[in-house]
């Protein structure tokens, strides 16, 4: 097992490492900027290293001296949470060539999933359903109205450079076709590097239904269930929930065990997530994160597996301590992420917290780096904390939930709490019936 | 220092289990030390304690040890040159060569002032500043984060 720890991370997440090392009995090392010198994670560390200035460019990115760190204080893992260098597949590399373990899956399962258009190729030839869609196509409108007909309208247009719903276009009929494909030119041409053009079936009103997966180094393999991250603003999850109330017993099974197909076919090691779109019974692959994930501690808390530490386990060449038979699912979680932002626009803001009172209680666990009379610093994202219930099912932890963000006090910032207390009072929510759009019609909605 | 605090001073280091005190304040020093060590205490009559207290002028060169050295960190001329990058500190290139700089050495700007390892690269770290080097402070092969404190250097008059 590891002696010695060194957290490629910051706020809650690099918390979170911290504490399953203690529980391991391994020492740790908090890297950090200048910002954040008496931030919690550095506090809960054995030792801390000073990275860089604030900017993350120059601190949680800088490799070179987060490796130096690590050699330095003698550690011979580095764990790189979520973020940051967790997907780079050369940063893996680099820890070790210079004989430190990374705490993750292999360079080359970073890399495999990490081109999203190549994995959807793979997955493709592998059998498993993706999003009928075209290859990059420059300009040839002819060829893509074929296309579309070929997959059935609705499609939707994207530029190859876009992202987060920027150059994207949904053709509905075929007589919009043409014109549409103009616009989406237009765009690509004015704001990307390339205009590079494809095509996607367009899913009306899916969930995200997302599948956790263990794989040891060993060839064990072992699925967690599914999280329900449909609720997202501009693409950026918001809440999330296990299990989905819509998938049932057959088709988490049938998710489940495509998951760790696509696992296995890749010789995936370590913890990792594979994302599908849902509708209508039907799923398709979508992209497959390789690394631990925002959302983790719902799935640990309806199956009591500590993800985190079986991350360290399997790293140090343990094989996994359950099989599949043995997991258990148990009630039902919600996550609520605490943004310090705007509730009304999402605008990030920072602050200076004066006074801080953390949820407690039954069934409340809050996952946060927050600490009273300490900034938050403006260089970062604005997640502050992870509010995450358990209940005896999804009624029992909506009521939780509730409960917990209305106890939450934070003077010194703004937070999107407001926000989720209408969420949870909305029927559609409580119903469970929700699809991605479901936050952006809302809000839309309510500053009609 | 006046004489009711050196009363109390002495008090204190009569009552403490430290063997040699040195306090430099406002211009003056005080360097407290105990004779040979005797056996137990209470009943035995006190160590024999040396005091010796002169002032000391304000732009002395040599640091002994214990000074308190905040007004050399604050002062005006003054630079404190820290890391810029997280390695092992050195004072030479290899083991065998002579120190890229000594204390009271004069250093140009842009020459080398150390050597920090980081993943086993060997950067020769220069100096941003001219002047005349008053302290080091890692030690040889000490490890060395960003922003560390490395040099004091007092700022020659003509920057």
């Amino acid at each position: 097992m590891f002696n010695r720890i060194l957290v490629a991370n910051r706020g809650e997440i690099a918390v979170r490492i911290i504490r399953a090392c203690k529980e391991l009995g391994i020492k740790t090392v908090a890297i950090h900027s200048e910002a954040d010198e008496n931030a919690l994670h550095v506090r809960f560390a054995d030792r801390s290293v000073c990275v860089g200035p604030p900017p993350s460019i120059r601190s949680y990115l800088n490799v070179p001296h987060i490796i130096s760190a690590a050699e330095i204080t003698d550690c011979d893992a580095i764990h790189p949470g979520y973020g940051f260098l967790a997907e780079n597949a050369e940063f893996a590399e680099m820890c070790e060539s210079s004989r430190i373990r990374f705490i993750g899956p292999t360079p080359d399962n970073i890399r495999m999933m990490g081109n999203k258009a190549r994995a959807r190729r793979a997955m493709d030839e592998l059998g498993i359903p993706v999003i009928q869609g075209s290859e990059e196509i420059v300009g040839h409108v002819d060829e893509l109205a074929d296309q579309a007909k070929k997959i059935g309208y609705p499609v939707v247009l994207k530029a190859s450079s876009g992202g987060g719903g920027h150059g994207m276009r949904v053709v509905r009929n075929p007589e919009d076709f043409r014109n549409l494909f103009k616009i989406v030119s237009a765009e690509a041409a004015a704001s990307f590097k390339d205009s590079l053009i494809y095509l996607e079936k367009y899913i009306e009103n899916p969930k995200h239904v997302e599948i956790q997966i263990l794989a040891d180094s060993q060839g064990n393999l072992v699925h967690l269930g599914e999280r329900d991250c449909s609720i997202q603003r501009r693409h950026q999850k918001l809440v999330e929930e296990a299990p989905c109330i819509d998938l049932g017993e057959d088709l988490r099974k049938e998710m489940g065990e495509c998951a760790l197909a696509i696992a296995r076919d890749i010789q995936y090691e370590n913890v990792g997530t594979v994302e599908f779109l849902f509708q209508d019974g039907k799923y398709y692959f979508m992209e497959m994160n390789t690394r631990i994930q925002v959302e983790h501690p719902v799935t640990e808390m309806v199956t009591g597996i500590d993800l985190v530490k079986e991350q360290i386990k399997i790293t140090a060449g343990q094989p996994l301590s359950f099989s599949q038979e043995s997991v258990r699912f148990q009630g039902h979680s919600i996550e609520c992420r605490v943004n310090s932002e705007e509730p009304d626009n999402f605008q990030p803001v920072s602050g200076y917290i004066t006074d801080l009172h953390i949820p407690g209680g039954p069934g409340i666990r809050v996952d946060t780096a927050l600490l009273a009379n300490s900034k938050i610093p403006p260089y970062y994202d604005s997640l502050i904390a992870k509010v995450i219930v358990h209940g005896m099912d999804r009624e029992d932890a909506i009521v939780k939930m509730k409960r917990a963000l209305n106890e939450f006090h934070i003077d010194g910032t703004k937070t999107i709490i407001p926000f989720y207390l209408r969420l949870l009072d909305h029927p559609d929510f409580i119903a469970g019936h929700y699809s991605t759009h479901f936050v952006d019609d809302m809000i839309g909605g309510l500053t009609d | 220092m006046n004489l009711s605090d050196l009363r109390k001073l002495l008090r204190l280091f009569e009552n403490s289990e430290i063997d040699e005190l040195e306090i430099e304040q406002d211009g003056s020093r005080v360097r407290l030390k105990r004779g040979s060590p005797s056996g137990p205490p209470s009943q035995e009559p006190p160590d024999p304690i040396e005091v010796t207290s002169r002032p000391v002028s304000s732009d002395s060169e040599a640091l002994a040890p214990g000074t308190m050295e905040d007004d050399l960190e604050t002062s005006p001329n003054n630079r404190i040159f820290s890391s810029p990058i997280v390695g092992t500190f050195y004072r030479a290139s290899t083991p065998k060569s002579e120190p890229y700089i000594r204390v009271g050495q004069t250093i140009h700007q842009g020459e080398n002032l150390c050597v920090i390892e980081a993943m086993k690269v060997m950067n020769e770290i220069e100096s941003d500043i001219s002047g005349k080097v008053i302290k080091i402070y890692p030690d040889n092969g000490d490890p060395v984060e960003y922003g560390e404190p490395l040099f004091l250097i007092e700022i020659s008059p003509t920057e």
